[in-house]
Parts: structure tokens; C-alpha cells; sequence
């Protein structure tokens, strides 16, 4: 019990960096330049965390500080309650709608420090932030739910026996669609916005405070991705030694993480707040939706299109 | 250690004529691709670790450049790029400057030309961050006495020219 919560918490802590050194190095590759080292996200943290932390005078210190605190707590809970590479979780149970509450916590976090900063910077972006917040949990929230009725059940290691992308796939390509918003990063990167609001919430925070904001969005993004796997590809391929199932599920996350982050991220400039809310309550939430209708009406599309596959 | 591999970078011109600048964006592009040393582009001082100035320094600019090399979080460096922030360079003896830029705020690095070569500025933001390994973290803020000169009185600028009733407090 304590190894395994020790080896979730180590085991997340390494891959959400190495993931973020890894869509840097695919984003640079992509735009012709030679990007940074791997590791290049633990050397960021690590200074960050060695410097000067400042508080503005005219913020609110508690909730300013605690900010950064809470968004770091919340992911290391999540990450005991996601089954990471193993039909159960660290602690043994996990539930889903508790992991999508917990995943809203670190962009809450970020909300109530900017909006304690006392910036203006700050304060537009945590309005921003809300913004995207409620652009991208519609469809991700939809489609979670059209698998939690399928699976009969709210606990990710009875919903993880299936993999559901081979009966929910519109469900699955709905989620997926969420990854750069949930990520944050180029087309949907406006609450931070470096060129526009000089990072948005982030603007007033230096040293350790900005080294554990970052780390929780980096933590969320690696367990964003790591949910998707778990619910839609299923645990069931984890059989190996529990060091090659890390291994996997690493891989498929840098994979997701690369194809609908870092590529997205590349290749396109940044939108505005109201384009986020029409781009993800239109199609994406309708994809969600008809397959929640589809599965509601009895219609199993996939066991006739793919039926004698033996899927 | 880490600090050597990711020197975050704030640029700031004080009077420049754009041909530094020029030549400092130029460090982001495939061609240097700062990236592959850590090196960042940030938006806030607040994030930075290496204070980058182009140009002399105008009276104008004075006390916006201590303001912000106050906010930048201990350890930092300074990184002088170009002959105006050394010497003045081909502005020296103007009558809108207060000379060179290491009477305003302590500098560690010269980086000599006009403008210098994207390989040299790189070098020398390199040669900052490995300095910064040998400063110390420091203790809460330590304003410079500058700086604690330019917010109380009125006698630094010409009050004629003083516009800091539109500029916005700036977090401290």
C-alpha cells in the first residue's frame, strides 16, 4: 500500500515533466529548430524552486500563497486515484466523478491566484481561464458519463476492464479532442497568453510559488492524458511487470501528448475566448451527446460495422 | 547546476535604435535556436533570471529600469548587449541620458558591437546563467537605493516629464 502510493506519486511527478520536455522537443522539431534537452522541465523546476519567492503588496498572502499549494495537492490526490499502468489504483479504489472534480481544482487554483494577485494581467486572465474551464469540461464531462451509463458503474477499475474506444469511439474522440485545452497550451493557451496578458495568472508569482503552479498544470496534463488512457484504451494490456507496464502507458501517453498537443501546438496560433466556447460546445459536445443518444436508443453501431472483426 | 541549464530572459530596451533588438530576437530563430540551452523568452520580470538591456539609458527609462530589475527575484544577472549600454556608444554626451548602464544597476556581462552577433549575445546570456550558480538566494527584496530615490521624490525627473501618475503601481 505504501509502496504503491510512493511509486504513483514518484512515477507521476517523472513522467509529467519528462512529458513536458518531450512536446517541447516535438514542437521545436516541428518549427526547424533543434529543441531542449529532455530534461530540460526538471531543470526549470528545480531553479525555480531555488530562487526568490516574492509577494506583491497590494495581494491577499493567504490565498495567494495557498494557490499554488492546493494545485499541487489536488494532482498528487488524483494521481493515487487514477489506475496508472495497473487494473487498480495506488489506493485501491477510485472513483470517476471524484477524478473530475479533482481535475478542475489546479485551473480553480490558478483562478484564485490570479484573481488574489492583484494584477490586472491576473485578473483578466482568471476570467479567461473560467472561460476555457467550462469550454472543455461540457464535452470531456458528456462523454465520461456516456461510458460511466455503458460500464454500469462509477469506479475506474470496473469502467478500465473494457478498453471503450471499441464501443464508444465517438465518446473517445470527443475526450481526446479536450486534450490541448486541458493542456493548455497554443490554440487554447489564453489565460496565459505571454505575448498578449504576459502570462495571465501567473504574472506575479516568482521562485517556488511559480515552480508548484506549473508543476500542477503539468501534473494535470499528464493525468488528463493518463485518465483518457485509462478509461478508453482499458487496463487490460497492462499484464507485464509492473516496470514495462509503466513503460506502456508512458508511451501511450507521450504518444497522445504528442499528436494532439505538441502538433496542435506548432501548427496553429492562438484563438479568442468566445471561438473556445463555440469550437467545443459544437462538435465535440455533439459527438458526446450522440453517442450517448446512440447507446440510450440500444444502437451498438460498432458491433455492426466491426461485428465479424470479433471486436 | 540547474541554473546554468535554464536562464530565463527578460528584454528590455531603454532607448535602443532596434538594431540590437533586431539582433536579439534573432537568437530564437532556427538558426540559433536558443532553446536547446534552456534559454526562454519570459513576459513578467517576476519569471526571469537574466535582465537583458539594449540601448542607453534614457532619463525616461531610469526608474522604469530599476523598477524592474527590482522585481526580478534574487539571484539574477545583467547582461549589457551593444556599445550604447557599455559606453553610450555613438549617444554619448546626449543631453536625454544618464550614461552607461553600470552606473544605474550592477552589470555581468558585456556583450561589445553594434550591433553584436546573435552568437555572441547567446554566448553571453550563457556566460550570466553560469554565473548565477555563484550568487547567493538572497533575502526578501532589496530594492536599490535608486530605486527607493526614484518612488519617494520628485527631484529624480524633471517633474515636467514625470508621467508616473499614469504609470500603474507595478506590485510593490
Amino acid at each position: 500500500m505504501i509502496a504503491s502510493i510512493i511509486v504513483a506519486l514518484v512515477y507521476a511527478f517523472v513522467a509529467a515533466l519528462l512529458l513536458q520536455g518531450i512536446r517541447r522537443i516535438v514542437v521545436a522539431h516541428s518549427q526547424f529548430r533543434k529543441g531542449p534537452s529532455i530534461f530540460q522541465t526538471f531543470y526549470d523546476f528545480f531553479k525555480l524552486m531555488g530562487k526568490e519567492s516574492l509577494t506583491p503588496n497590494v495581494t491577499s498572502p493567504l490565498l495567494f500563497n495557498l494557490a499554488p499549494i492546493l494545485s499541487v495537492a489536488s494532482m498528487l490526490f488524483a494521481a493515487l486515484v487514477i489506475p496508472l499502468a495497473a487494473s487498480t489504483s495506488a489506493v485501491g479504489a477510485g472513483d470517476l466523478i471524484l477524478v473530475i472534480y479533482l481535475l478542475a481544482i489546479p485551473p480553480i487554483a490558478l483562478i484564485l491566484g490570479g484573481s488574489a494577485s492583484g494584477s490586472p494581467y491576473g485578473a483578466i486572465g482568471a476570467a479567461r481561464e473560467v472561460a476555457l474551464l467550462i469550454a472543455y469540461e461540457t464535452p470531456f464531462i458528456v462523454a465520461m458519463v456516456t461510458v460511466a451509463l455503458a460500464a454500469g458503474s462509477f469506479q475506474l477499475t470496473t469502467i478500465s476492464a473494457t478498453a471503450w474506444i471499441t464501443v464508444l469511439p465517438l465518446a473517445a474522440i470527443a475526450a481526446i479532442w479536450t486534450l490541448p485545452a486541458a493542456a493548455a497550451v497554443q490554440p487554447f493557451d489564453i489565460a496565459e497568453a505571454e505575448t498578449e496578458i504576459v502570462s495571465g495568472p501567473y504574472v506575479e508569482y516568482s521562485g517556488p510559488n511559480l515552480a508548484l503552479l506549473q508543476l500542477g498544470q503539468w501534473l494535470k496534463t499528464f493525468l488528463y492524458a493518463s485518465l483518457i488512457a485509462t478509461v478508453f484504451f482499458g487496463t487490460t494490456i497492462y499484464h507485464f511487470e509492473p516496470v514495462i507496464n509503466l513503460i506502456i502507458q508512458f508511451a501511450i501517453i507521450a504518444l497522445l501528448v504528442s499528436a494532439f498537443i505538441a502538433f496542435w501546438q506548432a501548427t496553429t496560433a492562438r484563438t479568442r475566448v468566445t471561438r473556445v466556447l463555440r469550437y467545443y460546445w459544437t462538435i465535440p459536445t455533439m459527438l458526446a451527446v450522440a453517442d450517448l443518444i446512440l447507446y440510450l436508443a440500444g444502437v451498438r453501431y460498432m458491433h455492426f460495422l466491426f461485428g465479424w472483426a470479433g471486436l | 547546476m540547474f541554473r546554468a541549464r535554464s536562464p530565463w530572459v527578460y528584454f528590455i530596451n531603454t532607448g535602443s535604435c532596434n538594431g540590437c533588438d533586431i539582433e536579439v530576437l534573432a537568437i530564437q530563430n532556427p538558426r540559433y535556436s536558443a532553446e536547446r540551452y534552456g534559454v526562454l523568452r519570459v513576459g513578467s520580470p517576476r519569471h526571469a533570471d537574466v535582465l537583458v538591456v539594449t540601448g542607453p539609458i534614457t532619463k525616461r527609462m531610469e526608474d522604469r529600469l530599476t523598477m524592474i530589475y527590482d522585481q526580478i527575484p534574487n539571484p539574477k544577472a545583467v547582461v549589457a548587449v551593444g556599445s550604447c549600454p557599455t559606453s553610450n556608444g555613438i549617444f554619448d554626451g546626449g543631453y536625454s541620458l544618464t550614461g552607461p548602464l553600470d552606473t544605474v544597476i550592477p552589470v555581468d556581462v558585456y556583450v561589445m558591437g553594434c550591433p553584436p552577433r546573435p552568437l555572441n549575445i547567446l554566448s553571453g546570456i550563457r556566460t550570466a546563467a553560469k554565473m548565477l550558480d555563484s550568487k547567493r538566494k538572497g533575502r526578501g527584496a532589496r530594492p536599490t537605493a535608486r530605486f527607493d530615490e526614484a518612488m519617494s521624490k520628485e527631484t529624480v525627473i524633471d517633474p515636467k516629464f514625470r508621467s508616473s501618475d499614469n504609470v500603474p503601481e507595478a506590485g510593490r
